[in-house]
């Protein structure tokens, strides 16, 4: 998440100092994402440099978390383009479990069923750990915090069903075998040769 | 801590013509008192062929079965449904409750069953009925509830007797994700409550994971199990703090 963002989007709503913008944070967002106060002073104070915020004009050179701060219109502008531009979730064919998977099928010192079995596990930790915190989260005063909760439970249930699907292949899945890498001539790769 | 449920070298087969086929070969498992179990695994790798063979309703090929040191093995059938009627609580996937019959008559069967007189088993079944939230449905038929208010009363049903273990075969498995959370936070408070015993057979993630144990099978073998820790932890969401 970003700490410039959240200040601008809280600062949208009302103007205040940067001590009062930490508190504000931790409370509208009431997940263990922590921001430091010395974290938002240097934000705050390149926000400024860069004209996005203004502070009160009485404020002299306090320091940022006892100067208040208000956005500026190009501020605003640039917290619009942030609201309206999509979040991409990445899914990288350099993950590191997908790593594991592939190379275990070809031979190491576990089997497939045992990498799948450790991640499974891992991510049944997680999601009894979720619904332990969801049983705790209310339903009316906290929603967006349940409504985090499930998103993070929906995206572990997707990788869950993952693991099973590979589990379900995984007597084809062993059969993978990688193609050999060409050997390569040595010299200077000839044209249309062979 | 003791066990509730032992089950030793279980295994059960079925066999037509020749052909043997072996839905559970030889599963060793202990339940500890006060557990939540859950059982997951493939369609057919014998999840309700165990769960059966553990209530009662149905009798193993090979190895022996234990609740709370009652070999089952040893009873003949009276003395199972018995045991069944006084222990064991369960809960189906499509509720299996009486179509002619009301919420509350539904619920106080297995106490008429067990020989409790009409009057103290319906009060019973109301009390019941109120702890599942269904106090005021309790004439209603269950063609007049919803499937979460049938698996409610179900649950009214598997409770009014009291048991020390209650087995529910997909108890979510015909309800929507919220009426499903429903069913498992009345299910899994009724164990925490009273200190009772939960094996649930679920395909749900979900569902499982509100388990402390999970146990999988495969081609009617164990072939793990998953102990769940449940440390208290601070209330926090596990975002990533990745800094601006
Ligand atoms: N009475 C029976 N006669 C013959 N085979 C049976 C009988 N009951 C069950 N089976 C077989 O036993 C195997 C396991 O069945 P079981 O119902 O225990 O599976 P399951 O794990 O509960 O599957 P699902 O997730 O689909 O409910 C299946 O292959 C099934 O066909
Ligand atoms: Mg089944």
């Amino acid at each position: 998440m970003s700490v410039k963002y959240a200040i601008l989007a809280l600062l949208y709503q009302r103007q205040m100092h940067g001590y009062e913008l930490g508190k504000q944070l931790a409370l509208a967002l009431k997940t263990d994402w922590d921001v430091k106060p010395g974290q938002i002073a240097s934000t705050l104070a390149r926000l400024e440099q860069a004209e996005l915020v203004e502070p009160h004009s009485a404020a002299g050179d306090a320091a940022p978390d006892r100067k208040i701060y208000h956005l500026t219109e190009k501020g605003v502008e640039e917290l619009r383009l942030w609201y309206l531009t999509a979040e991409v979730r990445e899914y990288r064919s350099g993950d590191a479990f997908y790593l594991k998977l592939v190379f275990s099928l070809t031979g190491g010192p576990v089997t497939p069923e045992q990498v799948l079995r450790t991640q499974r596990r891992r991510l049944y930790q997680e999601l009894h750990d979720i619904m332990a915190l969801r049983r705790q989260v209310d339903a009316d005063s906290e929603l967006p915090l349940l409504l985090l909760l499930e998103t993070v439970i929906l995206h572990l249930e997707a990788d869950l069903r993952w693991i099973e699907m590979c589990e379900g292949r995984l007597d084809d899945l062993k059969r993978y075998r990688p193609p050999k890498p060409q050997r390569q001539p040595r010299g200077r790769p000839k044209r249309d040769s062979e | 801590m003791s066990s509730i449920v032992r089950v030793e070298a279980l295994s059960k087969h079925y066999g037509s013509n020749g052909v043997r086929l072996e839905v559970l070969k030889g599963i060793d498992l202990n339940i500890e008192e006060g557990e939540f179990v859950a059982v997951m695994g493939p369609s057919g790798s014998g999840k309700s062929t165990l769960l059966h063979l553990i209530g009662g309703l149905d009798r193993p090929s090979g190895g022996r079965v234990w609740i709370k040191d009652r070999a089952l093995n040893d009873l003949d059938d009276k003395g199972l449904s018995q045991l069944r009627r006084q222990q064991i609580g369960f809960v189906f996937q499509f509720f299996n409750l009486l179509a002619v019959l009301s919420a509350r008559e539904n619920v106080a069967m297995p106490l008429i069953l067990d020989g409790v007189k009409r009057a103290a088993a319906l009060q019973r079944a109301e009390g019941a009925l109120e702890a599942v939230g269904l106090a005021d449905r309790k004439d209603h038929r269950p063609a007049e509830l919803s499937g979460g208010q049938q698996q409610r009363v179900a649950i009214a049903r598997a409770l009014v007797i009291k048991p020390a273990l209650i087995m529910g075969d997909e108890p979510t498995g015909a309800l929507d994700t919220r009426t499903g959370d429903e069913v498992v936070n009345l299910l899994r408070q009724s164990i925490s409550q009273e200190r009772r015993t939960l094996v649930v057979v679920t395909h749900d993630a979900r569902v499982a994971a509100h388990a402390d144990r999970i146990i999988y099978l495969k081609d009617g073998e164990i072939v793990d199990d998953n102990r769940l820790n449940s440390g208290e932890r601070p209330l926090a969401a596990p975002v990533s703090g990745e800094a601006s």
